[in-house]
């Protein structure tokens, strides 16, 4: 009987299913990293996913066209996983009750301010118009800011890494930064923390309160709102 | 699981929909997510159901976003030759978004108490 390793290889690079198992294998990957290491924001699941699963696509010569073929199952999972995004939002939204001026003060100067600060930054420092509009969505929650990305003429694909780096960033030096300002009070830092560091600002706020990371949930969801409807209809 | 995959693809379709009937720039999900959030406060009420299948969707949030950040490869090119304006503003805005925040906070103090 003859093997014929190289059908046997073909038959793997071309299944349907090589490319959800590549990035479904390196996620799991990242997932482990995260828990043995307790946590830290850098070994953040996503991210480790995404330089491992992006490192063997280059590594393996592998056409992009036809990784983003492959892993359209997982992408369009992505508009109703936005759409429930509602739902962790009316749950929180029940905080706002009795602070309602200072938290829409926070959220909207901050939306405005980073929005407006990414474009200018970005111009001026000789970015690329489009670079420019993936950047602009950076304080909105990935699934988000990748939609807004692509409706104002940016990248989707810079965008959700920019935001993964935000996040990371904001949890690593938010909390700190925001205790040496004097902000202590634990809705304050984790409604911060939400806008200013999403999703992993937000698992962050979590380790230090529930009530911190409850804040935190509002702030991301409201942030990724506003950017939502405010972004595409300023800049489209 | 089904009900509220098929709820949630429903109010996408809908965003989608008066997206393109109204010729709005907000993207269609994004529209489903505000109509939901208008229903459920209408409503005053979620499912349990409804809550726990999406809580375990956001299970695989972060997994569903690895395909969308490999397309990062396409762009490697454009980001070496820019990567000051990508450093400056991922440096720059977030601490002014921390700044902003903990500004906000000390002018408005005794409220979060």
């Amino acid at each position: 009987m003859i093997l014929d390793w190289q059908a046997a290889q073909q038959a793997i690079l071309g299944s349907p299913v090589f490319d959800v198992a590549l990035t479904v294998a390196c996620y799991q990957l990242g997932l482990w990293c995260y828990r043995r290491s307790g946590n830290k924001p850098y070994l953040l699941p996503v991210f480790i996913g995404f330089v491992l699963t992006a490192l063997l696509v280059y590594l393996l010569d592998r056409p992009l066209s036809l990784y983003e073929t492959g892993t359209i199952p997982l992408i369009v999972l992505l508009g109703p996983v936005t759409v429930a995004l509602a739902v962790p939002l009316y749950e929180n939204l029940h905080l706002m009750a009795r602070i309602w001026w200072p938290l829409l003060l926070m959220l909207g100067i901050t939306a405005v301010a980073v929005a407006a600060s990414a474009v200018w930054i970005g111009r001026s420092l000789g970015g690329d118009e489009a670079l420019v509009m993936s950047l602009a969505p950076k304080a909105a929650t990935t699934p988000i800011a990748i939609l807004i990305a692509d409706a104002i003429g940016g990248y989707m694909g810079v965008a959700a890494v920019i935001v993964m780096l935000t996040g990371i960033l904001g949890a690593m030096i938010g909390p700190a930064l925001l205790n040496s300002l004097g902000v202590h009070n634990h809705a304050a830092l984790g409604f911060a923390l939400g806008l200013s560091a999403h999703a992993v600002g937000t698992a962050r706020a979590f380790e230090i309160s529930r009530q911190c990371g409850a804040f935190a949930a509002l702030g991301m969801s409201l942030m990724g709102f506003t950017l939502a409807v405010g972004l595409p209809l300023v800049m489209g | 699981m089904l009900r509220t995959v098929l709820v949630l693809c429903g109010f996408q379709l809908l965003g989608e929909s008066l997206a393109a009937l109204l010729s709005l720039p907000v993207p269609g999900p994004v529209i489903g997510m505000c109509l939901l959030l208008v229903v459920l406060i209408i409503r005053r009420r979620v499912t349990p159901q409804f809550q726990q299948h999406s809580h375990a969707l956001f299970a695989y949030l972060p997994l569903i976003l690895v395909p969308p950040s490999v397309g990062v490869l396409a762009h490697l090119e454009l980001i070496s030759r820019d990567w000051q304006p990508v450093v400056g503003v991922l440096s720059i805005t977030l601490i002014i978004s921390l700044l902003i925040c903990a500004a906000v906070y000390r002018i408005s103090r005794e409220r979060w108490s």
